[in-house]
């Protein structure tokens, strides 16, 4: 768990975050939106104290991150930031290796974690290792760059911006492979986007930031049922607010019993796909199928605009 | 509470500057362990070291004694950068003033053959208040108009002082007042050297430049050459072109009538030529490379004949590289023409050289420090010239 | 299959360590250039050991510099010395106006004559430009390779010795190798204060008027500063290779 305790962050006379208090729960995604300048970059950074803040607390499991050398802090926390920042001069196993390494862990269970992390990350180990970073595409770095911040197998995660410099199809990639690992190790992950699309994809909770203050956090649903000022309301789009609904929860949670005609969907598509799915394909209903290929059932167009429509 | 507490002090900015204190600390240590001059019964003898209170009259030596230690106060302490400026300054001319009355009061005017020298005390503490100028400036970051006004005053304070004779009496100055003739001769030949020979280099290395960006399979190959040429060390090739002039003088009908000879001037203007040659056109291929495509595109598109494009939008833009090449050569030249002494084309390495051979340390001054005052005054001149003509770009606010 | 530069190269070093070790079979290369009677290979002392000398000068300079200059740049781009960052910038300008036949003239009254006062005005000339890349390589570093270095927990010192200056490494190893060829060059000159480097046989050869002691002087020093410069910059390509793509 990580609290936010009145943290504010001055430089000379501007306050870039203002008295932020938040709760994040553990192996859970939040997701921090806000547009540039709103002090979402800075208020993660106070975590593993890349910044201090200027005045207020931030509690990991209780204990004031103060408490211990700010190196050690990092080193238990992970961090992964747009463009990756690679070490050039490192191949993807050092890289990746960088803090066990720092920490003394024995070279064979260094060599290990390499290989187990290269091979969630479907980069074969044998080639990607002894490459250097500037042998790698784009969405190969950015995937070294997660895999480096997890090596250590820390418990929290800070991401920031860390999707934002891949194009739209190897973003959507990046993404469903983070759900799939935070699932696996069970990290909590703070992550920092000024893409509404992406908070909407991975947060368990949003905290919207404007002008140094969360002007408000909670479960995406809340937040396009009750906005909490005009700005988050501008934030989410009006118009995209149905949409933004049913990309929250996934095929296989509108699930109806009953048969259907035609490709199955898979159960872990959002329902924003599925009704994507639907009207392309022409049908009032699709059956849903499991990951083993087993048939869950239908989902159909009548019940996911139920789901669309705003929640009382 | 206790650590709130630290944490709020440390983020707090010493209340004394860091370079202060060093220049304080060298300032004290000129100013009180080392020698401020150096008395000398004649020329070549050792010299006995004599303190600030030794050399000067009391109420001269505790008045300089007291700038020297309101400077370094002022250093130490963060003060404005003007307050810092204005310190070091008087603390400077106070030097230079008094450095003169020294000799003054060390050796009466009607002994001929004793020699009174700044000693390692008075260069220290120069160096001292010169950094802290230096540091004041780079502070300030004044444009180039304002760069040149500073130069233009140092140099009419150092005349002020030679013309008023406030350093008559000093070593270097007497070696200068024995041969007063030689020196602006070998200064002449100096600036004919340094000057003429980057003029004739400017005069072959643009075309030759504007040759070689537009011919690929020309660039590499002159570029090589010239390149060769760099690395061979000034002796060597001053004394290599000895023996070829030396054949043209003899056997070109009028060589000799224009100054061609074996020895002297002529191989040492030729080494000059060929050392400036590298920057001047390198520079002029990198600056034409330069060119925007788009700048160069527009300017085909508007109908400009290659003469109106090159004159027109290829050579205004590459001008400030160009500048800057020459910048490399002028100063360059200036220390390469002392070389040039060495197989008798005269110069300021004259007194150099003739200082080192007997020793005579105050000889060795009169040509090395004009030698460095030159090539310190081209690089302002042409740094101010560069940024003028250079892309307009926004200076950073004085900090 | 050596490339072609590369292969020439080998012949120059070839020929250099020919030359050096037996100069007496080149002296009909030579002897259209001297007077007769005049010796036409150098004969008053070793061209092997001299070469030695003026390479162990330069190779003491350099190192000297480089430990200097390096730790200079280190220390003004920490948060300790950054105040002294603007300062230093502006006296290395300065400095490189200063030609080095003065550096070595000043530095004669200071430490008389020989060895000391070369070695000196090396080392002091040999500083700015390996100082000046120095700063450029530490100052330009990525600035997300340097935020992952701090977010993976390195302290200051771990940065510095495992991200920064092996990241700098290629510009710094640029510096000295344009300090090198400068001090090859600018050693000669210390002969004319008594120091013992290849200057000898150029200076002998100018005041006996022998052209040929004067080429040879001045191609040894030539050959010498090509051979050790293209050497310098393959390693510096091989360093920078690895790190850009």
């Amino acid at each position: 768990m990580i609290e936010f305790d009145r943290v504010t962050k001055r430089y000379d006379e501007t306050e870039v975050v203002s008295d932020v208090s938040l709760t994040v729960m553990p192996h859970t995604i939040t997701v921090i939106v806000g547009t540039s300048g709103s002090g979402k970059t800075t208020l993660i950074r106070m975590v593993n104290r890349l910044v201090e803040p200027t005045s207020g607390m931030i509690r990991i499991d209780g204990e004031d991150n103060r408490l211990v050398p700010e190196f050690e802090l990092r080193r238990r926390i992970g961090y992964a930031i747009q463009g990756h920042g690679l070490f050039p001069h490192r191949t993807v196993a050092e890289n990746i290796a960088t803090v066990p390494t720092l920490l003394g862990w024995e070279r064979a269970r260094i060599r290990a974690k390499v290989e187990e992390l290269l091979t969630l990350f479907q980069l074969d180990p044998e080639f990607f290792g002894p490459r250097y970073p500037h042998e790698l595409s784009g969405g190969q770095q950015q995937r070294v760059g997660v895999a480096r911040a997890l090596a250590a197998e820390p418990n929290l995660l800070l991401m920031d911006e860390p999707f934002g410099a891949l194009d739209p199809i190897i973003r959507a990639k990046a993404q469903d492979d983070l759900l799939a690992i935070q699932k696996h190790f069970g990290t909590t992950i703070i992550l920092v986007t000024h893409d509404m699309e992406e908070a909407f994809h991975l947060a368990d909770r949003i905290a919207v930031m404007d002008k140094g203050e969360v002007v408000q956090h909670g479960a995406p649903a809340e937040m396009l049922v009750r906005p909490a000022t005009p700005f988050v309301e501008e934030l989410i789009g009006a118009t995209e607010r149905p949409f933004r609904l049913l990309a929250i929860e996934t095929a296989g949670d509108a699930v109806e019993p009953g048969a259907a005609e035609g490709t199955p969907i898979p159960e872990g598509l959002s329902q924003r796909e599925a009704l994507s799915e639907l009207l392309w394909s022409g049908r009032s209903a699709l059956p849903v199928a499991a990951a083993n290929g087993s048939i869950l059932g239908k989902i159909s167009l009548d019940g996911l605009v139920k789901r669309a429509a705003r929640p009382r | 509470m206790a650590i709130g507490v630290i944490r709020e002090t440390e983020r707090r900015p010493l209340p004394f500057d860091k370079l202060g204190v060093i220049i304080a600390a060298l300032a004290l240590y000129g100013a009180f362990l080392a020698p401020f001059a150096t008395f000398r019964a004649n020329r070549i003898v050792q010299g006995e070291g004599k303190a600030i209170l030794e050399a000067l009259p009391p109420s001269l030596g505790y008045g300089l004694l007291a700038v020297v230690m309101f400077g370094a106060i002022v250093a130490v302490l963060r003060t404005s950068v003007l307050v810092r400026m204005a310190a070091a300054f008087v603390a400077l001319v106070a030097l230079c003033f008094l450095v003169g009355r020294a000799a003054g009061s060390l050796a009466p005017a009607d002994n001929a053959y004793a020699r009174v020298s700044p000693a390692s005390g008075f260069w220290v503490l120069v160096l001292a208040f010169a950094l802290l100028v230096a540091d004041a400036l780079t502070r300030l970051n004044p444009g180039p108009g304002l760069r040149l006004l500073f130069l233009a005053g140092a140099l009419a304070l150092i005349g002020a002082m030679l013309a008023t004779g406030q350093w008559d009496g000093l070593s270097i100055l007497k070696e200068y007042a024995s041969r007063a003739e030689t020196f602006w001769a070998e200064a002449g030949r100096h600036l004919t050297l340094a000057l003429g020979s980057l003029a004739v280099a400017t005069a072959f290395g643009l075309p030759l430049g504007i040759l070689c960006h537009r011919v690929d399979r020309l660039r590499a190959a002159v570029l090589n050459v010239l390149n060769a040429i760099q690395t061979i060390p000034s002796i060597a090739l001053f004394g290599i072109l000895i023996a070829p002039l030396g054949w043209v003088a003899t056997h070109v009908p009028g060589a000799q009538a224009i100054g061609v000879r074996g020895i002297g001037v002529a191989p040492a203007f030729v080494a000059l030529f060929l050392y400036s040659l590298l920057p001047v056109v390198a520079n002029t291929v990198v600056g034409l490379a330069g060119v925007p495509r788009a700048a160069n595109d527009a300017a085909r598109g508007l109908g400009m004949t290659e003469g109106q494009r090159l004159v027109r939008v290829e050579f205004p833009l590459a001008f400030p590289v160009i500048l800057a090449g020459i910048r490399i050569v002028l100063v360059q030249n200036i220390g390469l023409a002392t070389i040039a002494a060495l197989i008798g084309g005269g110069g300021f390495g004259v007194f150099v050289f003739q200082g080192i051979g007997q020793t005579a340390m105050d000889l060795v001054l009169l040509g090395a420090v004009p030698t460095v005052l030159l090539a310190f005054m081209a690089a302002i001149v042409l740094d101010a010239l560069i940024e003028v003509t250079g892309p307009k770009h926004s200076r950073g606010k004085a900090a | 299959m050596p490339s072609l530069p590369t292969l020439l190269r080998l012949a120059v070093f070839l020929v250099l360590l020919a030359f050096l070790l037996q100069p007496g079979l080149f002296e009909p290369l030579f002897e259209p250039l001297v007077q007769e009677n005049a010796p036409a290979v150098y004969n008053r002392g070793s061209l092997f050991w001299l070469t030695l000398l003026h390479l162990r000068t330069v190779l003491v300079a350099t190192l000297a510099a480089t430990v200097v200059a390096v730790s200079l740049a280190i220390l003004v781009t920490r948060e300790v010395g950054a105040e002294f960052l603007p300062l230093s910038r502006s006296l290395v300008n300065i400095g490189q106006t200063f030609p080095p036949v003065a550096v070595l003239a000043l530095s004669v009254p200071i430490f008389g004559f020989g060895e000391k006062p070369t070695l000196i005005a090396l080392f002091l000339y040999g500083l700015l430009p390996i100082f000046e890349n120095a700063l450029t390589g530490l100052t330009t570093l990525p600035l997300a390779v340097i935020e992952a270095a701090r977010g993976a927990g390195m302290t200051e010192r771990q940065r510095l010795l495992q991200i920064e200056l092996p990241l700098a490494l290629p510009v710094i190893l640029t510096g000295i190798r344009l300090s090198v060829v400068i001090s090859l060059a600018t050693a000669t000159i210390g002969s004319t204060v008594a120091a013992k480097t290849l200057g000898e046989v150029i200076i002998a050869g100018l005041q006996s008027n022998n052209l040929a002691f004067v080429l040879q002087g001045g191609l040894i020093v030539a050959a010498l500063a090509v051979l050790i410069h293209d050497m310098l910059q393959a390693l510096e390509r091989t360093l920078a290779g690895r790190t850009h793509a």
